[in-house]
């Protein structure tokens, strides 16, 4: 009696009780999928999470302008149309300098102004940047380049689309070379990037920006006009690598925080936030492996029922083939061969349930990328977690039956139905 | 004479039971227990009592003295009530005595572990049952090779010698049937198939023409008489008359004691 042979045994027997083995099949077939399907949704998501964290990058301090909405949080007292905030280039200064990981500073700014291209209005994202911000957004130019250092020295009136603002601007024709109007003044298309992040934006040399359209931007909001100063929108501190890039992103929050008469704690400033990727990773790290255990002890508990319900069926089946126990016994079969006997039964059957129930699940987590435009991930732990189980199901629930099966002495076996 | 219990009988030892069988009876002696020239089964003051939660302790077996010679064809007889099938299972080594000792073939097995019981079950003694007890899921062939898989033989001579058992007990067109599809007497002869698949010294059979019409029950003693011709050793229950008279010996029994032997 190989293994061989009591599977075979056990396949044959289950096949006569064909319903019978499937509904109890169906059980695990649910919590195997279960558990596979939520596991890939469950990868899936933290997969896409960390991969948006670290195109932050990792070894990154990022720096933004918060518009204070309270006119007293700003403009510090002073009377003015213009309401000043964020970060200027005094801050740049200072933490460039101050905090001793930091390697450089690449610096954004949101431009608003309306964007033409042959008479008619796009809607863009207009941002002026430095040549390194391709670094940092990880752009790549798909035709043409990015903005160089000649153009910032030069105040170039040159841009760079995303890719969707390209199809939109110049339909058929050559984008490279092609005109773009930016509020009242023309900029050449030098470069067209590759599909992403930044689709709907057009970058433009920070220097020419500057000269171009200055650092205040009025625009018409309800109840009047505003006109507000903001010199950079986001500032990338980059680190040097392997630097302590949290304790930069804390010393970044103390150097803005120290205002002209020292540090005060009351006084935090309110216009900058501090934002280190790396931290953000590792929480966001912390939060998913909970969600993963929550959903995974959950699909288990399916598991179990299923296992409960196989355990059901094999006493079941014991107590309807007491008398065919009797005959092995009474032909020669010994009480291992009996235990043996049933166990690779309840195996089979969660085995069976088991690799329909990854199909399953897996089918499932693939269904739902479609349907639901969720990114899944069927990893390979998660389904030799779930056959895992289901043996380890199999052998709890099924030794139970085995041994009252493996229990009855021939007599009392042959006597019975 | 030895019989090796565990190997077919060799055809020298069954001329040399043949012959014996020939030979006249010896007069009756007022022996119950003839001393065969070769004891297969020795049975000595088995006891049996039936203890169920409850109730009053029911003795079964009250002192059995029994000997069995290899190639004798014996039958067990008597009323209801009488232990008959309790020591036909102790015989086929289903059940233990309470007290007393069993050899079989000089081996004592009252205190055999479960595992050496299955073994002996397995390799020395064939059952036939009142009602065949075969199992209706599987053929007939899986069916009468059923022993030899517990003996660990591999499979495709599992087969071969259970197609051989089925031909030997006229059963060669039926190979490819399952046994609900068979007729009582063939499910039978299924079942004799099966006991001699491990061809072992042994043959107890309780009731065995008990649930055949009186015809295909004489065709089945018939069987039988062939097979222990052959060689076996055949112990019989029976509660008909006409089956224990064509036994080579009828032991009858009565409130847990052998009761007197007819020749």
């Amino acid at each position: 009696m190989n293994l061989f042979h009591l599977l075979s045994a056990a396949f044959s027997s289950l096949n006569h009780h064909k319903l019978r083995s499937g509904l109890t099949v169906l059980g695990m077939v649910f919590g195997v999928g279960a558990v596979v399907a939520m596991l890939a949704i469950g990868e899936g998501a933290r997969v896409q999470a960390l991969a948006a964290i670290q195109d932050m990058g990792l070894d990154n301090v990022l720096v933004e302008s918060r518009r204070p909405t309270t006119v007293a949080a700003s403009n510090s007292g002073k009377k003015s149309f213009i309401q000043r905030y964020g970060l200027n280039s005094a801050d740049v200064t200072k933490l460039t300098t101050l905090i001793p990981a930091v390697r450089d500073a690449v610096v954004a700014r949101t431009i608003r102004q309306p964007v033409y291209s042959q008479g008619k209005r796009i809607e863009a994202v207009v941002t002026a940047t430095v040549p390194a911000w391709s670094d940092t957004a990880n752009l790549l130019p798909n035709r043409g380049r990015f903005l160089n250092t000649n153009d910032l020295d030069l105040h170039q009136p040159v841009a760079v689309l995303g890719a969707a603002i390209a199809r939109e601007l110049v339909r058929l024709a050559d984008p490279i070379g092609a005109q773009v109007q930016l509020g009242r003044k023309w900029f050449t298309v030098v470069g067209v990037l590759r599909s992403g992040a930044s689709d709907r934006t057009i970058f433009i040399p920070e220097t020419t920006a500057r000269a171009r359209f200055g650092i205040v931007q009025i625009s018409r909001e309800s109840g009047g006009v505003q006109a507000t100063a903001c010199e950079y929108d986001q500032v990338v501190l980059r680190c040097r690598p392997g630097s302590d890039v949290a304790g930069a992103g804390l010393l970044a929050r103390r150097i803005l925080d120290a205002g002209p008469n020292g540090f005060d704690p009351d006084q935090p400033r309110a216009d900058a936030a501090v934002t280190v990727p790396l931290e953000l990773l590792l929480s966001k790290q912390r939060t998913q492996r909970v969600f993963t255990v929550v959903m995974a002890s959950i699909a288990s508990i399916s598991l179990i029922v299923g296992g409960i319900g196989i355990m059901n069926i094999m006493l079941a089946t014991v107590l309807e083939r007491t008398r065919e126990i009797g005959i092995r016994r009474a032909v020669g079969a010994r009480r291992r061969d009996i235990l043996a006997q049933f166990l690779v039964e309840a195996l089979a059957l969660c085995l069976l349930g088991g690799a329909v129930g990854v199909a399953a699940g897996w089918i499932g987590a693939e269904s739902v990328a479609v349907l639901a435009g969720w990114p899944v991930e069927v990893t390979i732990w998660s389904v030799l977690l779930s056959a895992g189980i289901c043996l380890l199901v199999g052998v709890v629930f099924g030794l139970y039956p085995a041994a009252r099966a493996a229990r009855l002495t021939p007599v009392e076996a042959l006597r019975a139905g | 004479m030895h019989v090796d219990a565990s190997r077919p009988i060799a055809p020298a030892d069954q001329d040399a039971i043949r012959k014996r069988n020939d030979e006249p009876s010896p007069p009756a002696s007022h022996d119950p227990n003839p001393k065969p020239r070769v004891p297969l089964l020795a049975l000595r003051s088995i006891t049996r009592t039936y203890r169920l939660p409850g109730s009053e302790p029911v003795p079964v077996l009250r002192g059995v003295e029994l000997h069995v010679g290899a190639g004798e064809f014996l039958a067990l007889m008597g009323p209801s009530g009488s232990g008959k099938t309790t020591l036909l299972q102790i015989i086929g080594c289903l059940d233990r005595p309470d007290g007393g000792s069993y050899h079989f073939s000089g081996d004592e097995v009252s205190a055999l572990s479960d595992d050496a019981l299955s073994r002996i079950r397995g390799a020395r003694i064939g059952f036939v049952f009142q009602f065949f007890n075969l199992i209706p899921q599987m053929g007939v062939i899986d069916n009468v090779a059923l022993p030899l898989l517990y003996l660990g033989i591999s499979s495709s001579e599992r087969r071969r010698r259970a197609i051989h058992a089925l031909e030997r007990v006229g059963l060669g067109h039926r190979l490819g049937h399952r046994p609900t599809q068979l007729s009582g007497g063939e499910q039978q002869r299924c079942a004799i198939a099966r006991a001699l698949v491990a061809e072992p010294p042994l043959l107890v059979g309780d009731e065995p023409t008990g649930n055949l019409d009186s015809k295909t029950g004489a065709q089945i003693m018939e069987l039988l008489h062939e097979l222990h011709r052959g060689g076996l050793t055949i112990v019989l229950v029976t509660h008909d008359a006409e089956v224990g008279s064509q036994a080579q010996r009828l032991v009858k029994m009565r409130d847990g004691r052998i009761d007197g032997t007819a020749e």
